[in-house]
């Protein structure tokens, strides 16, 4: 945490000498790359079945049971409208956890941990897509490689993501 | 040798904090009109164990509070002394202030020592009373309980070099507990006589000594002087004729000397003989006698040695005869075979009571055990994924050929079984039924009423309902305030209740159920109501922005506003303004809130709701599709299945099913819930009627699948709030299943079918 604090303090100063690399988990969602700030992640798992909810958007694919936790799957792939949209046993679920809560998404993939820091995280131009750039922290960019740094709470929390009954959050 | 006492208090405090509220929930129950001898006991028993630990653990002012309680309690318990309503009082009173106590001892709080002279000085003329009427000897006993005097002996370990030292450490450990050493010295046998003076705990005692002593070497010697609160040695009061031989000239205690003792020694029967102190007839010098130059002595001691059974035994019971003997020395050498019988057959009944009693309070302590929430809770979820493994293993078996392996099918059946009868237990764990906060009330409404002399009856429903643990401890206080609200604002005294036209008794009833997912409690009484005119003026005069066109229940909710009260007269118990405020607040702190209904001069009705964060719910579980849904089954009237004959239309549309001799709406659950699957076919699936707040519906499901007992777990935790689901629950095979909000279905069926027609 620490750690992670200190990085994220540094970075408005646009990369500060030997400033603290934070660690990323990268996943792909079709040909994307995506980055999370693993401190941000609570698990990686198969994807289960999960039960459906009544009047829920496409994307929530319901609730499973995380040893005792009704915990809410979402699959981005969906939101987002990029890859195929199939689950088989290779189909990994990422469980999050943002602002106290627990939450799962679907993505094709986990690719790996990668630590970046602050000078190889670019600002993302202004674009419009299913994914609004109010949640992109940046691009990283990793040789030839462009990682997608999404600020995974705030999308999570989102009214978006509709997930939290009250988008005060 | 010093033990660190204070590693125990906290044991202490809890089992005197559990005694304690025994103890006043039997007194509240006790019918003055036919008191049970067994209540009494019991009673008896609450207040005698703390102050046994409350004397092990040297808290002396707790000990002399429990010991005048423990007399009057013993008395009463005894039919010396009837039980008066000013006698459960003055013990209600005591257990208040022992509460307190514990409480100042706990470092919460402090001690007033004045009050604790003035319940001591209640309790002692409670009891001392009838005792100077009736009983002129045993009169001036309880004044003098406390001055006890003690003596034991036991033989030192073998191995024991430092026999000083050990005496030293065991000096300073029973002083610890208020006892003076008043003499300690060694028998020709290596056996130590110990004498103590000063308030003592005969358990105690035991126990340090023990803990130094040669296993099994322990011996007690008579309490003296008779102490009231005590039947064990009270018999010698009675029976004992003062003497010219048992009038010591002074207050010392005598010892006997080592002559009797060294000749009982040799004998190997330990030289009991030497050590009891005598219960001397108690005179009003306090003193002791001990006969050596007695005249009847001698023999005795001979008679004695030869009734000791060669065999080497001993207990309680030899002491008592040449205890009892001693002090009536002219009978023994008068008629010696007659005194000897009597003699032995007394004592031995007379420790049978206490040890009996010992081994109530003992087994009553072991039957519950305090362990931490979150291991329970950690329980709760580690059996969750038990049972999705045994789930797991189950659906792997079910491949196998069932003949080839019998063995591992008969196996995994088991392994079902005993994985849900143990979610079934683990699970009960967190919920506490309901009483275990109304089992406070009564005694809240006792003393309230007395205090506003009004006339008020408590009746509680639904104490079976069970609620978390978390929950129930949070709820007990803004229940409380409830209620004393009810009682001081509500319920009118006894002569304007008359001119009323109702009985002079009010009546507040406490009611806990289950309802639409969550746990209700009423708290009612018929009282006079709440006043609309005078809460709108009341507010006014607050500055609140009120006008008399808001309604009923707007004006109601006014009184739950900071800083306002309608109490004509502030009281002791309401009225300062700073209540029902902090209720609602308290109870919208665990996501419930509080309704108010009310009738002038018939009563008033506030009902909590809280939301059931952990509670079980009976439930049915229905299919629609693949899914699988859980009905409260409280909410449940019957199922049936349909036939075309049932379905009536209206407009076109078949909405209603006649069942027998009412039309209700039906309500497609695959429809309500926007569900991909599942039949719309009436004739093929299951309608289930339910009811909720006098409306009825039938649901419309695939299937029933089953019935189950299932644990409500919150859906918003990490979800939002669903329309037609109240929350989620862990089904047997470890899938998510959903629970229906029936209130919530039942009011869109009428509101789906008003929009239709």
């Amino acid at each position: 945490m620490v750690h992670a604090a200190q990085a994220a303090s540094h970075r408005p100063d646009g990369g500060v000498e030997g400033s603290y690399a934070q660690e990323y988990l990268t996943f792909t969602l079709g040909e994307e790359e995506y980055a999370i700030d693993i401190l941000k992640v609570q698990e990686i798992r198969g994807y289960d079945a999960v039960t459906g909810i009544a009047h829920a958007p496409p994307f929530i694919k319901g609730v499973i049971n995380l040893r005792g936790t009704i915990v809410p799957i979402v699959d981005l792939r969906i939101k987002f409208g990029v890859g195929v949209v199939e689950y088989t046993p290779f189909t990994v679920t990422i469980i999050l956890n943002v602002g106290g809560r627990v939450v799962g998404m679907v993505v094709d993939s986990v690719s790996d941990v990668l630590a970046l820091d602050a000078s190889q995280i670019l600002p993302a131009p202004d674009f419009s897509s299913a994914l609004d750039t109010r949640y992109i922290h940046g691009l990283g960019s990793i040789d030839t490689r462009m990682l997608i740094v999404v600020d995974i709470e705030k999308l999570m929390l989102s009214p978006d993501m509709a997930l939290v009954d009250d988008p005060v959050h | 040798m010093t033990v660190d006492m204070s590693q125990f208090y906290q044991v202490f405090f809890e089992e005197a904090a559990e005694h304690l509220a025994n103890m006043e929930q039997m007194l509240l129950d006790i019918d003055l009109d036919s008191i049970d001898d067994e209540e009494m006991n019991a009673i008896f028993r609450a207040a005698h164990s703390i102050k046994g630990s409350a004397g092990t653990f040297g808290f002396q002012d707790l000990a002399q509070v429990t010991h005048e309680l423990e007399t009057l309690l013993d008395r009463v318990r005894k039919h010396e002394v009837v039980m008066t309503t000013a006698m459960v009082d003055a013990s209600l009173e005591a257990g208040d202030l022992l509460r307190d106590l514990v409480a100042a001892h706990r470092g919460e709080g402090s001690a007033d020592l004045q009050r604790v002279a003035e319940v001591c000085a209640t309790l002692q003329r409670l009891y001392g009373n009838d005792a100077a009427a009736e009983d002129a000897q045993a009169a001036p006993l309880p004044e003098r309980a406390l001055q006890k005097s003690f003596s034991f002996s036991f033989a030192l370990p073998p191995a024991c070099a430092d026999a000083a030292g050990v005496i030293e450490n065991m000096s300073a450990e029973l002083e610890m507990l208020g006892a003076k050493v008043v003499d300690v010295s060694m028998d020709a046998a290596g056996r130590l006589q110990c004498v103590l003076g000063g308030t003592v705990d005969a358990a105690a005692v035991r126990d340090i000594v023990e803990f130094i002593a040669h296993p099994g070497s322990y011996a007690e010697g008579a309490e003296a002087p008779v102490a009231a609160g005590d039947d064990t040695w009270g018999l010698f009061a009675d029976d004992a004729a003062p003497s010219p031989a048992a009038e010591p000239a002074d207050e010392s205690w005598g010892l006997f000397a080592p002559e009797p003792a060294t000749g009982a020694a040799s004998d190997d029967s330990f030289g009991l003989f030497a050590d009891p102190v005598a219960p001397a007839p108690v005179k009003a010098d306090e003193s002791f006698g001990f006969f050596d130059q007695a005249p009847g002595v001698p023999d005795l001691a001979q008679a004695l040695q030869a009734s000791a059974s060669p065999d080497g035994s001993y207990g309680f019971f030899e002491p008592l005869p040449a205890a009892s003997a001693d002090v009536t020395p002219v009978p023994v050498s008068q008629m010696p075979a007659e005194p000897a019988p009597v003699a032995a057959v007394k004592p031995a009944e007379a420790p049978r009571a206490p040890a009996a009693r010992a081994a109530k309070a003992g087994s009553g302590g072991d039957t519950s055990i305090r362990v931490g929430v979150d291991k329970v809770d950690q329980i709760i979820n580690l059996v969750g994924e038990l049972v999705i493994t045994q789930a797991m293993l189950a659906s792997a078996a079910s491949k196998l050929d069932p003949v080839e392996f019998e063995r591992l099918m008969n196996g995994v059946q088991q392994l079902e079984r005993n994985t849900r009868d143990l979610q079934e237990s683990v699970m009960s764990i967190r919920m506490l039924p309901m009483s275990t906060v109304f089992s406070r009330f009564p005694r809240v409404v006792r003393d309230l009423s007395q205090k506003l002399g009004k006339q008020v009856r408590l009746v509680t429903t639904g104490e079976s309902t069970e609620l978390d643990k978390g929950l129930i401890e949070r709820i007990a206080d803004p229940l409380t305030h409830l209620i004393r609200n009810s009682l001081d604002h509500g319920i009118e005294t006894p002569d304007l209740r008359e001119a009323r036209g109702k009985p002079r008794e009010g009546t507040i009833t406490l009611k806990a159920s289950h309802q639409s997912g969550n746990i209700v409690i009423e708290v009612g009484d018929d009282g006079a109501g709440l006043n609309r005119d005078r809460i709108l003026s009341k507010a006014r005069e607050r500055g609140f922005a009120v006008s008399d066109a808001m309604s009923d229940s707007e004006v109601w909710a006014l009184i739950f506003e900071a800083g306002f009260s309608t109490a004509e007269q502030i009281t002791e118990v309401s009225g300062r303004g700073v209540g029902m405020d902090v209720v609602k607040k308290n109870i919208a702190a665990m996501g419930g809130r509080v309704d108010i209904e009310s009738m002038t001069g018939v009563g008033t009705r506030m009902t909590v709701r809280l939301p059931l964060t952990l509670a079980i719910l009976d439930g049915m579980s229905v299919a629609v599709g693949a899914d699988t849904y859980i009905v409260p089954l409280n909410y449940v009237v019957e199922s049936l299945q349909p036939t075309a004959a049932m379905i009536k239309s209206v407009a076109g549309q078949p909405r209603l099913v006649q069942v027998r001799n009412e039309y209700l709406n039906i309500l497609t659950l695959k429809e309500a819930l926007g569900l991909h699957d599942g039949t719309t076919d009436l004739e093929r699936g299951i309608l289930v009627v339910l009811e909720s707040d006098g409306d009825k519906i039938a649901l419309f499901v695939d299937e029933l699948v089953g019935q189950h007992q299932v644990v409500i777990k919150s859906l918003e935790a990490n979800y939002r709030k669903v329309v037609g689901i109240s929350g989620a629950t862990i089904m047997g095979d470890g899938h998510v299943g959903l629970i229906l909000d029936v209130p919530a279905l039942v009011s869109s069926a009428r509101g789906t079918f008003a929009a239709a027609a």
